[in-house]
């Protein structure tokens, strides 16, 4: 059967490697070969609708997914290949329907619409018409060419499933109790909940969680969270965001915990993990310890009040900054060890002057990597990698992290200093 | 912090990991509040499969609740009963306040406000 997918026309980059990660969720077979960057528009081949519904109910970035009954480049072809194939209408027949139209980069008059719609008579439909709540929605997704008045190609189609895009909005930070500086939007950190595979039941990890984006978005797939923090204050209003979206039975625990020095026992096995590590330009890019080792000599013996001062309630372990390189060399080894096998690891790196085309991208092996998505801004990228745990045994090659560890000094040099 | 994670976290000296000392923590002058939390029978089932029974008995003695059996439920052939009084006990019981320590290093972390701080000083990190 011939499908017609409508996608959002930003975060370009995002949009094939979301639908590829779901088919693969799924087991649906996906040729994406007519996908075009520059366009919303891909047509695509499945066995059923039941492929098709499937393969968009989750999508962030697709619009919806249509079952192409007619098409060509003018109207008189889109009717001439409709006529030839009427026999599809005997199953909507007695539905109650609407015909809509859904222009790219042009509009058609209202008049005009009409007069298409009144053409349809040939297709003899006995329904009723219902604007509000039909059965059947026939829909002309037209495509035109920037200020050109007439359309290059039209189908008409009939919609069989629409997606999860209207999740992004009841999710816009505007609307989140609590957020802060380091919160991420959206719209992205649902869509990499699904390049990571996260579905209902599952145990997702986010060790540098901050404000909770990524738990939050995971947890509105049915999975259950753990986050952590090496700063305790994003982590203390945590619970009111997932009792927004009602969640508050995802949400395991938030832990106040050095990424490097975690207290995960490593039988937890987790089915995802996803994050935004830091970079030191929001937050802080630290551990625990002492950046001054010799001023701490003999410090574990001061006590205060008859109690050795570490071991206080009040006590505030010392931190001291650390590399982005070694942050993610760790996260890299936590996740080969403590994903469950077949089971995604994805995560965001600010860039700068870096053609992903030609950059290493850093490999462990015990994960095979899937996919890289870069989102522009107009002076930097900030890329998602995605990793997938390998079977037991199974070992590939090895490239260290190299492509962050000036990103901070970059940052700092030029846009603070035209500050 | 929900007794569900006491049942994956030990002591976060990395000279302790290797040490069966380290796992589970005692726990000691602990506040407890309860959260009531929608039931989900699937995910019980299958976090029963990975609680270490014997960790979750010391945990729960510490703090005071014997109720729990000597033997791991069978969850498959339990009845719902049994998973709710478990979900009670894993999910919905958390700990607001109090000291938890390793019983290899006899260091203590604190929780406070539901928040367990695994952070450590210089001298062990
Ligand atoms: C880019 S922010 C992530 C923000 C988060 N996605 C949110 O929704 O707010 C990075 C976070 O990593 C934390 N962090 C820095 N160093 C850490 C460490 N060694 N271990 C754990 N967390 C750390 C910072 O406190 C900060 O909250
Ligand atoms: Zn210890």
């Amino acid at each position: 059967m011939k499908f017609l997918l409508l996608l959002a026309q930003h975060d370009t980059d995002f949009r094939a490697k979301e639908l590829i990660a779901i088919a693969e969720m799924e087991k649906i077979e996906l040729n994406l070969e007519n996908y075009k960057e520059d366009s919303p528009f891909v047509e695509v081949d499945l066995p059923s609708e039941d492929e098709a519904r499937r393969l968009v109910q989750r999508s962030f970035l697709t619009r919806g997914i249509y079952r192409i009954l007619a098409q060509g480049s003018s109207m008189d072809e889109v009717h001439e290949s409709n006529k030839k194939n009427l026999a599809v209408y005997d199953e909507f027949m007695n539905k109650s329907f609407k015909v809509e139209f859904n222009c790219y980069q042009g509009t058609r008059s209202k008049e005009s619409q009409l007069t298409e719609i009144n053409n349809l008579g040939y297709t003899n439909l006995n329904g009723r018409i219902s604007l509000k709540n039909p059965e059947v929605r026939f829909v002309f997704l037209e495509d035109y060419d920037q200020y050109n008045p007439t359309p290059k190609y039209i189908w008409l189609a009939t919609l069989v499933s629409s997606t999860a895009r209207s999740v992004i909005d009841i999710y816009d930070l505007k609307k989140r109790k609590h957020v802060g500086t380091t919160s991420f939007e959206a719209e992205l950190a649902l869509v990499t909940t699904n390049m990571a595979q996260i579905r209902k039941g599952d145990i997702v990890y986010d060790p540098f969680s901050g404000t909770g984006s990524f738990p939050i978005a995971a947890a509105y797939h049915g999975a259950y969270v753990f986050a952590s923090d090496i700063d305790r204050r994003p982590l203390r209003n945590y619970g009111l965001n997932f009792a927004q979206y009602n969640t508050s039975k995802n949400f395991l625990d938030s832990l106040e915990m050095d990424f490097t020095h975690d207290a995960f026992q490593s039988r937890l096995k987790f089915d995802a993990i996803i994050c935004d590590p830091p970079y030191g330009i929001r937050e802080r890019l630290v551990v625990c310890g002492a950046a001054k080792p010799e001023r701490f000599i003999g410090k574990e013996h001061i006590l205060v009040d008859n109690e050795l001062s570490h071991r206080r309630r009040d006590y505030i372990a010392t931190k001291k900054p650390v590399e982005l390189s070694t942050i993610l060399q760790n996260l890299l080894d936590f996740a080969a060890t403590r994903l469950n096998v077949g089971r995604r690891l994805a995560f965001w790196l600010p860039v700068e002057d870096r053609d992903v085309e030609t950059t290493k991208i850093p490999l462990h092996t015990d994960l095979e990597f899937k996919y890289v998505s870069v989102q522009k801004f107009s002076k930097w990228e900030r890329w998602l990698l995605t990793y997938e745990k390998r079977p037991h045994g199974d070992k590939g090659p090895e490239i260290p992290i190299s492509l962050t560890d000036d990103f901070r000094e970059k940052y700092y040099t030029r846009y603070r200093g035209q500050k | 912090m929900k007794l569900l994670t006491t049942n994956f976290v030990q002591c976060a000296v990395k000279s302790c990991s290797s040490s069966s000392n380290c796992f589970p923590l005692h726990f000691t002058e602990c506040e407890l509040v309860h959260e009531d939390l929608e039931f989900d029978e699937d995910f019980i089932k299958n976090v029963m499969v990975k609680i270490d029974w014997p960790a979750l008995l010391s945990v729960t003695r510490d703090i005071g609740n014997n109720s729990l059996p000597e033997e791991k439920p069978n969850i498959e052939s339990c009845d719902e009963q049994v998973l709710r009084d478990l979900h009670l006990v894993l999910l919905e019981t958390q700990i607001k306040d109090g000291k938890m320590i390793c019983k290899n290093c006899d260091h203590l972390y604190h929780i406070k406000n539901t928040i367990p701080n695994f952070l450590l000083p210089p001298h062990l990190a």
